[in-house]
């Protein structure tokens, strides 16, 4: 599981369930890269960074692409960063 | 004037304190002493302060800085002192960047930086905006030395006045070595820039399989040229092979590494971005290690940059028109400037994604010093020649150059074109032209997504579409360039 740190510490808490799928991001750019999002029930899509885990390649989170997340950390500017997260199945989102 | 240094000191007090702001007054006034000694003249204005800047009638910064503010005091002391170099103290915490709209932002084909912070607007004429298409043609020699984002102690800020001071340009031969490295896929791209800047493209290091360890004699040589992934808030830089991508730098691993005077251009994406070291578990952005570590200048991109694998574009022309500016004598700035003239100057109009390289690299780095040193010719060495020039030195012939460069900026300013959204359809030749494209590559146009922009100030009518869809799971865009009602250009871009 992913490191347990205090994510007031460096800004905002905040929680965020949703499935997580992958897309291809900043097409053409510096950065394209197959990121991972979590898709959440209002439909917004955000991009995920675990704490202290490679920006463009995460095993960890690609594994559990489909499945039902709960995660925690914080909102950046253009992404959440992951400080913790649970694993829901695959039920879908608004079941839970 | 030939140099002006912008400081915020409300702004300086309130991060670092009273008595860190006498130390800065006083690294400031060993500066201008040692750019004397250099043949430059060095003003120190407070730009938050109403008595310095009721002379050039201008209303002082408020205490709280803004871009807007500060733009329009900077406009106004350039009129009025017509300064060789601007040189902006402190990071975007005390000296804000102008947060121009990315012209690449949005739809599945647009990046996700929704700004772009750019020092750029400081480099121009024009009057304050967040619309990037303002600023095409700069006119002004500026750069930015940094502090540390969230320190409460301003002592990166002194070290790197100090450091400025101190500073001795060397002769290019001392500057005709580089440390570069490439993600491997780039390789390519890497190579032509290193021929481009360097004539060769030998010792080229890329991850994988190499770094992030580097250690003294392989950061060794004063240029280092870096054509990796970076994202933000990350104190890394990365390499790809296929999907695995590999850290190629670490910036905690370039402590007591680096050359004094080293000059850096670094393509990465958010490559100089400047985060509170709080964001990465207390790692500083690659910049600041670089040029607390002795580098004398950084020159990187705030956010998402572009560049081909293959061939050269965006980016990768930015950063080599920098490093040959320096390694042919020019000033830390104004290589900058020639740099950013010469990029929007080759082209007949500016992509979204061209615009936004423009905007987005920036200089860490006092931009008045001038890492190689100028060879003089022989009459310049002559006594009776000394004798005429020794109370003006460089400053009459940097003059002649600041008045070239200005009739560039003015030009590019007034004669580029302008990318403006459109509803506008393509005309009907142009989309009997593009949907048989369209198809051989797998879309369709009637189902695809399209952005379209008129090209103000082009010849004619010309506009750009760029149709957009996915393909096998992989995007792809076809772009098409319409003048007059006609097919003009096209190209397809491919997920890589």
């Amino acid at each position: 599981m992913p490191a347990d740190r205090d994510a007031a510490a460096d800004g905002t808490a905040d929680c965020l369930r949703g499935r997580l799928c992958r897309e291809r991001l900043d097409l053409g750019s510096k950065s394209e890269r197959l990121a991972v999002l979590l898709v959440v029930d209002d439909g917004d899509r955000v991009v995920l960074r675990r704490a202290g885990a490679n920006p463009f390649r995460d095993p960890e989170l690609e594994a559990l692409e489909g499945q039902v997340l709960i995660v925690e950390g914080e909102r950046r500017s253009s992404y959440f960063l992951v400080r913790r997260y649970t694993v829901c199945g695959d039920e879908p989102p608004s079941a839970g | 004037m030939d140099k002006l240094v912008i400081v915020h000191r409300g702004a300086l007090r309130a991060k670092y304190g009273a008595t860190a702001l006498a130390k800065v007054d006083a690294a400031l006034k060993a500066l201008a002493a040692a750019d004397k000694r250099r043949g430059v003249d060095t003003l120190v204005v407070a730009v938050d302060l109403a008595s310095a800047m009721k002379p050039y009638g201008a209303a002082p910064v408020p205490a709280r800085p803004d871009a807007k503010a500060l733009k329009t005091a900077i406009d106004a002391l350039a009129r009025a002192r017509q300064p060789h170099y601007l040189m902006l103290l402190g990071g975007p915490d005390l000296l804000p960047m102008v947060p121009l709209k990315n012209p690449a932002h949005g739809g599945e084909l647009g990046d996700e930086d929704r700004i772009v912070p750019s020092d750029l607007p400081y480099a121009c004429e024009a009057a304050y905006s967040t619309d990037p298409n303002r600023f095409l043609g700069p006119t002004r020699v500026v750069g930015r030395l940094p502090d540390l984002p969230g320190a409460t102690r301003p002592d990166l800020l002194l070290q790197l006045i100090r450091a400025a001071s101190r500073h001795k340009g060397l002769p290019r031969a001392s500057f005709m070595d580089s440390f570069a490295l490439s993600a491997e896929v780039w390789q390519g791209s890497t190579r032509l820039s290193l021929t481009n800047t360097f004539g060769h493209a030998d010792g080229l290091r890329l991850s994988p399989p190499d770094g992030p360890k580097w250690n003294k004699a392989d950061l060794a040589p004063r240029m280092h040229f870096i054509n990796c992934h970076g994202a933000a808030d990350m104190p890394e830089y990365y390499g790809q092979r296929g999907e695995d991508f590999p850290v190629s730098m670490r910036s905690a691993l370039l402590r007591d590494r680096v050359t004094a005077g080293t000059v850096v251009a670094a393509e990465c994406c958010y490559g100089a971005q400047l985060f509170d070291p709080a964001l990465a578990d207390g790692d500083w952005p690659m910049a600041l290690r670089y040029l607390t570590d002795g580098a004398c200048a950084f020159l990187g991109s705030t956010t998402i940059a572009y560049g081909p694998s293959d061939g050269n574009g965006s980016a990768d022309l930015l950063c080599q028109y920098f490093l040959q500016r320096v390694l042919a004598g020019a000033s830390l700035g104004r290589a900058l400037l020639e740099a950013r003239q010469k990029f929007a100057g080759e082209r007949t109009h500016l992509d979204p994604m061209d615009l936004k390289t423009l905007g987005q690299f920036y200089l860490l780095g006092d931009p008045s010093l001038q890492p190689v040193a100028g060879v003089s010719h022989a009459l310049a060495r002559t006594k009776a020649f000394r004798k005429a020039f020794a109370t003006v030195e460089d400053r009459g012939v940097r003059g002649l150059r600041r008045e070239r460069l200005e009739r560039e900026g003015r030009n590019l300013a007034r004669s580029l074109p302008r990318l403006l959204p459109t509803e506008a359809a393509p005309a009907p030749a142009v989309l009997e032209a593009v949907r048989p494209m369209l198809k051989e590559s797998g879309l369709d146009a009637e189902h695809c997504a399209r952005v379209s922009y008129r090209i103000s100030g082009a010849p004619g009518h010309r506009a750009i579409h760029v149709y957009k869809g996915w393909v096998e799971r992989r995007l792809l865009a076809l772009i098409a360039t319409e003048q007059d009602g006609r097919l003009l250009h096209v190209r397809r871009m491919h997920a890589r």
